[in-house]
């Protein structure tokens, strides 16, 4: 692609077209079954270690991601699957990787918290809290010195956010103009910590302005509004104008991880959320009222997300682990 | 004031280190012994649950390797608890490492109050051929090697040596004297590990008394892999124990 073209399909990313928003649905729908199916799989027992659920926050990885190339940055954290499938991960080599398989998107070494394509400038989910914002630091400096016009996604916690790692993060890159947008996705607990016993209460947007950047907060369960404030923070990134941070305050669907009891939380506090605030049925509510889209159109892409989850269960339980000599391998690329 | 910090995973202590080893473990030195920090911070360590590279690692070691800090391992629930009051009470910043796997093992635990002090092995299992230095979680590995090895004639000594920093090498010494063999079961990465430093400690200090090369078993060099049939392997079992005893007494096995 020429320069020019490699502007005019950016440029279109940000257009909400409706191919636009038909993806945005398929990447929110296909992050909604993908994690829900995992939460009965994993109540059989099958999946091995961690699972940690994206339910309920889908609207912000589909927002951000509606505006990004396949050679600009995502840094995830612990809750990865739903920025992975936002970032153009193989769903089903996910999946394999979820299950530890061979085939899997890392081979079976990663699973889960590791979940990463860097080709597809997805640099990984992550196990450490805070890991994700000095990652996106490092690619921004690569982009600004190179002189593309990539820009560098983290995803960070409400908790993640009090790590020094994001404040040491959200300092270098203002004090270097980096193309980077910190994204806090606020959904009220670290674990089972509420955000009242750990931080002041005031809104961590706020932060940003001792950064000398620009800070918003979204309702990170409305699609538009994510789309909207990523945009402004992308285009100016792209623009050179530094960094930015988003708070986008939203909930999450299950527990902590899979087997969390959530005693912690209140009796009816997620049937509530679900039927007040789900980000796919307000998407939906929205472009059907607005005659922008059919709901039979909708129904066609629920039903090929269907078959695409179930498809990638029935691989990932088939599929052969790795064999004993990869315990060995890829530790350096020469030793 | 004498606090204790639960930290999860010792994965994760790479963003406190600092704190850890350049703050916590000088003050005394530095300030001509004028500091006490009668700190306690306790952690998980090992593999064998699919937690993955970043929530898995054995990384006591590192903390071992620091002077001015204490590191505590214990291997079952009665020493858990004599250990962890010990620490408690010990002046000295304590890192209490815990296997997240034992935490399902159930012992006798006695309801008052006792201490076991830093820095005294446990001799596990009494024998005369050969020695196994077992940490942690391994010490039940190195058991049940024993009494495979047992029904094949070779009597296994256990040391556990509880504390790695300080390290009862006085017990060690006494076992090697006795049985002339050593094997040292370490769950962390070979290289600059529990495992390596004891033997060095017991080729200098006890060489005399060897009749074989001492041997090592560990995790290999390699980060712990998440897929289950990559992490049972990554794990030192009773069988790799055992062949590595037979190693010592000349009826190895190739591996
Ligand atoms: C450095 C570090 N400390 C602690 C943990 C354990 N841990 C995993 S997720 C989590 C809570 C994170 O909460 P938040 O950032 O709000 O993200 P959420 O789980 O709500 O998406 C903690 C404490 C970790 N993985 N890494
Ligand atoms: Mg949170």
């Amino acid at each position: 692609m020429t320069e020019a073209e490699v502007a005019g399909a950016r440029e279109r990313h940000g257009e909400l077209d409706k191919a636009a928003l038909l993806d945005a649905y398929r990447t929110m729908r296909t992050i909604r079954d993908f994690e829900e199916r995992l939460h009965t799989e994993f109540a059989t027992g099958e999946i091995p270690g961690f699972v940690h659920l994206y339910a309920g926050e889908e609207a912000i990885a589909a927002g951000f991601m509606a505006h990004l190339d396949g050679d600009d940055y995502v840094a995830s954290t612990h809750r990865g699957h739903g920025h992975s499938i936002a970032k153009g991960c193989d769903v089903k080599g996910m999946m394999l990787e979820i299950y530890g398989k061979d085939g899997g998107i890392c081979r079976g070494k990663g699973g889960s918290m590791h979940i990463a394509d860097l080709d597809k400038g997805m640099l990984g989910a992550n196990g450490i809290v805070g890991g994700g914002p000095p990652l996106v630091c490092g690619v921004g400096l690569s982009a600004k010195v190179r002189g593309t016009d990539q820009v560098a996604i983290s995803f960070t916690g409400d908790g993640g956010a009090n790590q020094g790692t994001v404040f040491e993060s959200m300092n270098l890159a203002s004090a270097w103009d980096l193309p980077v947008i910190f994204v806090i996705e606020n959904n009220g607990y670290a674990e089972a910590t509420a955000q009242a016993f750990s931080s002041k209460g005031i809104d961590i947007a706020k932060r940003a302005d001792g950064f000398s950047m620009p800070g918003v907060v979204v309702d990170g369960h409305d699609f538009f509004a994510v789309h909207e404030a990523a945009g402004e923070a992308i285009r100016r990134a792209r623009e050179g104008g530094g960094p930015s941070l988003i708070e986008c305050k939203v909930n999450r669907y299950y527990g902590h991880f899979e087997g969390d009891a959530q005693t912690y939380r209140a009796d009816n506090e997620v049937e509530n959320i679900r039927k007040e605030k789900d980000c796919l049925m307000l998407f939906r509510q929205r472009v059907t009222s607005a005659g922008l889209i059919e709901e039979s159109e909708l129904d066609k892409i629920d039903e090929e997300v269907k078959n695409l989850i179930d498809e990638a269960v029935k691989e990932a339980k088939e599929a052969p682990e790795p064999t004993p000599d990869k315990l060995l391998t890829d530790v350096y690329v020469s030793y | 004031m004498r606090p204790i910090a639960e930290l999860m995973f010792v994965d994760f202590m790479g963003v406190c280190f600092d704190q850890i080893y350049n703050q916590a473990a000088k003050f005394r030195y530095m300030f001509g012994g004028k500091a006490v920090t009668p700190m306690v911070i306790r952690t998980m360590y090992g593999a064998g649950i699919r937690a993955a590279a970043q929530h898995s690692q054995a990384l006591y070691p590192i903390f071992t390797h620091i002077p001015g800090l204490k590191v505590v391992i214990p291997s079952n629930p009665y020493d858990a608890k004599g250990l962890m009051i010990a620490a408690i009470r010990d002046d000295d910043p304590v890192i209490f490492f815990e296997n997240k796997v034992l935490y399902a093992v159930e012992g006798d635990v006695p309801e008052e109050p006792y201490t076991i002090p830093l820095g005294e092995a446990e001799i596990v299992r009494e024998g005369e051929d050969v020695t196994i230095v077992a940490i942690g979680r391994m010490v039940s590995m190195a058991e049940q090697a024993a009494a495979s090895l047992a029904d094949d004639g070779i009597e296994v000594e256990i040391v556990d040596p509880r504390t790695t920093s300080p390290l009862d090498t006085d017990t060690i010494y006494e076992s090697i004297e006795n049985t002339g063999r050593l094997v040292v079961v370490d769950e962390s990465n070979p290289r600059c590990s529990l495992a390596s430093d004891i033997v060095s400690l017991v080729t200098q200090n006890c060489f005399e008394h060897l009749k074989s090369a001492p041997q090592m078993v560990t995790a290999p060099h390699t980060p712990p892999p998440f897929s289950g049939s990559l992490e049972d392997l990554y794990v030192p079992d009773p069988e790799k124990v055992a062949n590595a005893v037979r190693q010592t007494v000349g009826q190895g096995v190739a591996s």
